[in-house]
């Protein structure tokens, strides 16, 4: 041993009633590098961050901050000795300036006045000093969200933070801003300043972490330099059992046209976008954040507005309404943000899959014995874990609410079903159920258009792939021609006229 | 483990209830009389009518001041029109034409045009104030003949009519919500009002019909209460809102919408009615029966605000637990 680290967690163990949350954590942190944190969800790891950082106690175990043991009473503290959090859901407040979120609580002036000018200045330094061009009297909320992230970084580092701890840092940005996140971290390194990186994405772990702790229900199961893994055997320490191919792809006798688009545009989205997908098909659609992807797709929804252009639907026009519309017309589509457009998070699992059934009647009244039957039947079908059906499905883990909102979709008849990032927060288990179910979809005759950001997930489930660049198709691969670099090559490509 | 937690706070009320009868036993032998009782539950009819419909409107994640006025405005309006016609079906008719239509205006600006429904409702207020006065010059309609039997008469001798409306809402109530589509929109929307439009539900037209069904309910309660009071007073609803609104909260219906039950409200509003009963009782003079009040409304909210607290407690081991599962 004899090397010195920045954090150490020794044997560290949290009970909560009934459950072990953690059991004999150990990670050790070294000063000036990135150390990846990998595990399912529910595998312990925002549980950890929270006795890191004070706001759980710790039943065992030894936190040691420079070698010192430490005992954090909440994140004040921990803030002040130098430990920063960056969560996955931002703290910051959308109507107030890039200056006043930088400097809360910690506004210059006196007797309990704000000196804005010196804030003003303050700021501007810092983010000079860190090349971040933005205006210090900008409010947060005209911010794209990846600068918001990259101001809590800087912040923190502006504010002697020697230990930041990362959680899914890039779930909600584009790739493009994850260059920019992972040249920040970088540059903070070689001044020294330690990472805990929380994520879900090999890719990212093998590029930006030199070490990797990987935690299995709660134990910390292996650590090590990141070149002793491989893809392989992080998901095989992750999950505890090797996954051969994650992407179950069968080939599906491909259908007639179901759904196909013609020239849809809408002023500032997207722009004459043509698609079509048919029956027992995958059809992806690929591109950066921003592209119009999810645009297009709320548009044939209902969701978003559309302007011109012409759909065909089995061979019938369909001219989007609003979603009641697009349901009858049997599109359905599950969106991107399932917090904020997908789960009723205080009721039960039954009413979140019977919500959209309108069958289950008798006269005008629900049918509750049929509603409990159904709604057992498709969990059971799509293998929800929860206590039953009456649990608030708000309390499930991201992947079991995922099967949950299939489960209301697959209650319905269907001629198109768009998936938007239907595996996005989900750990590698679940993902792979869900893209069981998907494949099972395909294999019963259902057509399904799928965004998705990552794009092994695109490459391994879907028979094409349509890219999508600055609101434009900007070209579309059958499954042979699939190649990474071509795909991006397209999403990047400059195709404004 | 869940399972059992969620029943404890399902019978939670309850269990206050039979707990503060205990109580008020033993402080007033007359309080378990049936006559004290079926008072109790008189005096809390009118109420509990007009929080079956605020409570409606809270699931959905709104609230409704206009109720009380309403209740006044419609309820004079109605003996107004029996006076004239001495028809009881038609001036009925009539009130609970009113009640809709004022709902459906509370309905246009808050589900429609999207503004705030506590100004929105607030500000229907004084219009139903102001128009009720306008028209009878602010003088109270005495001589309202027949009317009173709708909140003065019995039913089999024994049930006061009060009581029996107070029943037919509860059950009309009870069922919308929990047998109905209609009645899981409204959850649905107060849960998560985007969730809700991505899931194709009518959120103006679920809205708009919730507020026509609130102005209903208030309208009947109005006449019901002047038909009570043997008068037609439009000033008489004031307050109703706020009484509503307590009771709702108490009986658990959650202030951020998506939860509440008729049965709870109900409930809710018999925990006051019972508490109102025993300070009577007791000679509590009625300023310091006002402080106890407010501050048992506190002690309900903060009683909501930390069993929430404890079911985050839940949220961490139920995910966990589904974790374990997964393996």
């Amino acid at each position: 041993m004899g090397e010195t680290y920045k954090l150490e967690i020794q044997g560290v163990s949290k009970s909560f009633p009934g459950v072990k949350a953690l059991d004999n954590v150990n990670i050790a942190l070294r000063p000036g590098t990135v150390h990846a944190v990998m595990g399912e969800n529910g595998a312990g790891k925002s549980t950890l961050m929270k006795i890191i950082n004070g706001l759980y106690k710790r039943d065992e175990g030894k936190i040691l901050l420079d070698g010192k043991e430490v005992h954090f009473s909440g994140p004040e503290e921990s803030g002040a000795a130098g430990i920063a959090m960056i969560y996955q859901e931002l703290n910051f407040f959308p109507e107030l300036t890039v200056a006043e979120n930088m400097f809360m609580r910690r506004q210059p002036g006196k007797a309990g006045l704000v000196s804005w000018g010196q804030m003003m200045e303050d700021a501007r330094k810092i983010l000079e000093e860190n090349g971040l061009h933005y205006d210090p009297s900008e409010k947060i909320k005209n911010l794209p969200i990846a600068s918001v992230q990259m101001l809590e970084i800087i912040k923190a580092v502006a504010f002697k933070a020697q230990v930041i701890i990362m959680d899914e840092p890039t779930s909600s940005i584009s790739n493009k801003e994850v260059e920019f996140l992972f040249e920040t971290i970088r540059r903070l390194k070689e001044q020294g300043i330690s990472f805990l990186y929380i994520s879900h994405k090999m890719e990212e772990i093998f590029r930006i972490a030199d070490d990797i702790t990987i935690i299995r229900d709660g134990k910390s199961i292996i650590s090590g330099r990141v070149d002793e893994f491989t893809e392989d055997s992080i998901i095989t320490h992750m999950v505890g059992r090797s996954i051969e191919n994650i992407y179950p792809k069968e080939n599906v006798p491909i259908g007639e046209v179901v759904f196909e688009a013609k020239n849809l545009s809408t002023e500032g989205m997207f722009k004459n976008v043509s698609l079509e997908v048919r029956r027992g098909e995958i059809v992806g659609m690929a591109g950066l954040v921003g592209a119009g992807r999810s645009e297009v797709c709320r548009a044939v929804f209902g969701l978003d507005p559309l302007e011109s252009g012409e759909i065909t639907l089995c061979g019938e026009r369909y001219v989007p309404k609003d979603v009641t519309h697009a349901i009858k017309n049997k599109i359905l589509m599950i969106t991107e943000d399932r917090k904020k457009e997908g789960i009723i998070g205080v009721r039960s699992c039954r009413e979140n899959i019977t919500l959209t059934s309108h069958h289950i009647k008798k006269g005008i009244f629900m049918n509750l014995k049929q509603e409990i039957k159904d709604a057992e039947r498709m969990s059971e079908m799509l293998k929800v874990r929860f206590a039953g059906i009456e649990t608030p499905i708000g309390s499930l883990s991201g992947g079991n609410q995922q099967k949950v909102l299939l489960a209301r979709w697959l209650m319905l008849e269907s001629r198109l079903l768009i998936l938007d990032e239907p595996t996005r927060g989900i750990d590698v288990g679940a993902k792979l159920e869900i893209y069981n179910i998907i494949t099972d979809l395909v294999k019963k005759g259902y057509a399904i258009l799928m965004i998705s950001s990552e794009m092994p997930e695109l490459l391994g489930m879907c028979d094409r792939i349509y890219v999508m660049s600055q609101g434009y198709v900007s070209g579309c691969l059958d499954r042979e021609e699939f190649h990474q670099e071509a795909i991006m090559q397209m999403a990047v490509k400059n195709v404004a006229e | 483990m869940k399972s059992r937690k969620v029943d404890m706070k399902k019978y939670s009320l309850i269990l206050i209830l039979f707990g503060m009868m205990i109580v008020c036993s033993l402080l007033n032998s007359s309080f378990l009389s049936g006559t004290n009782l079926m008072n109790i539950l008189k005096q809390v009819s009118i109420v509990t009518i007009c929080s079956f419909a605020q409570g409606m409107i809270i699931i959905t994640g709104d609230i409704d001041l206009s109720i009380g006025y309403l209740a006044g405005m419609a309820g004079t309006f109605a003996c107004i029109i029996f006076v004239a016609t001495q028809n009881l079906f038609l001036a009925f008719m009539a009130g609970v034409l009113i009640g809709a239509v004022v709902g459906a205006v509370n309905g246009l600006f808050v589900a429609y045009f999207k503004l705030p429904a506590f100004i929105v409702t607030l500000a229907m207020q004084t219009v139903c104030f102001g128009i009720i006065c306008r028209y009878t010059g602010g003088q109270n309609v005495y001589k309202i003949g027949d009317f009173k039997v709708l909140g003065q008469s019995y039913i089999a001798g024994v049930i006061p009519i009060t009581v029996v409306f107070m029943v037919v809402m509860f059950v009309i109530t009870h069922v919308v919500l929990k047998y109905t589509k209609f009645g899981r929109y409204l959850y649905a929307i107060g849960g998560n009002k985007e969730a809700a439009i991505a899931a194709g539900i009518q959120v103006v037209k679920v809205k708009w019909s919730a507020f026509i069904i609130s102005g209903v309910f208030a309208a009947i309660a109005g006449m019901v209460m002047m038909g009570r009071l043997n008068a037609g007073i439009p000033s008489e609803g004031q307050g109703y809102e706020t009484d509503a609104i307590t009771a709702t909260v108490i009986g658990g219906t959650s202030f951020a919408g998506g939860a509440g039950t008729a049965f709870g409200t109900f409930l809710g509003s018999v925990i006051i009615g019972v508490l109102n009963n025993i300070m009577n009782l007791m000679g509590v003079d009625s300023y310091v029966q006002m402080i106890t009040k407010g501050f048992i409304i506190i002690g309900a909210v903060l009683v909501d605000s930390l069993s929430k607290q404890g079911r985050t407690g839940i949220k961490i081991m139920a995910s966990s637990s589904d974790a374990k599962k997964t393996k």
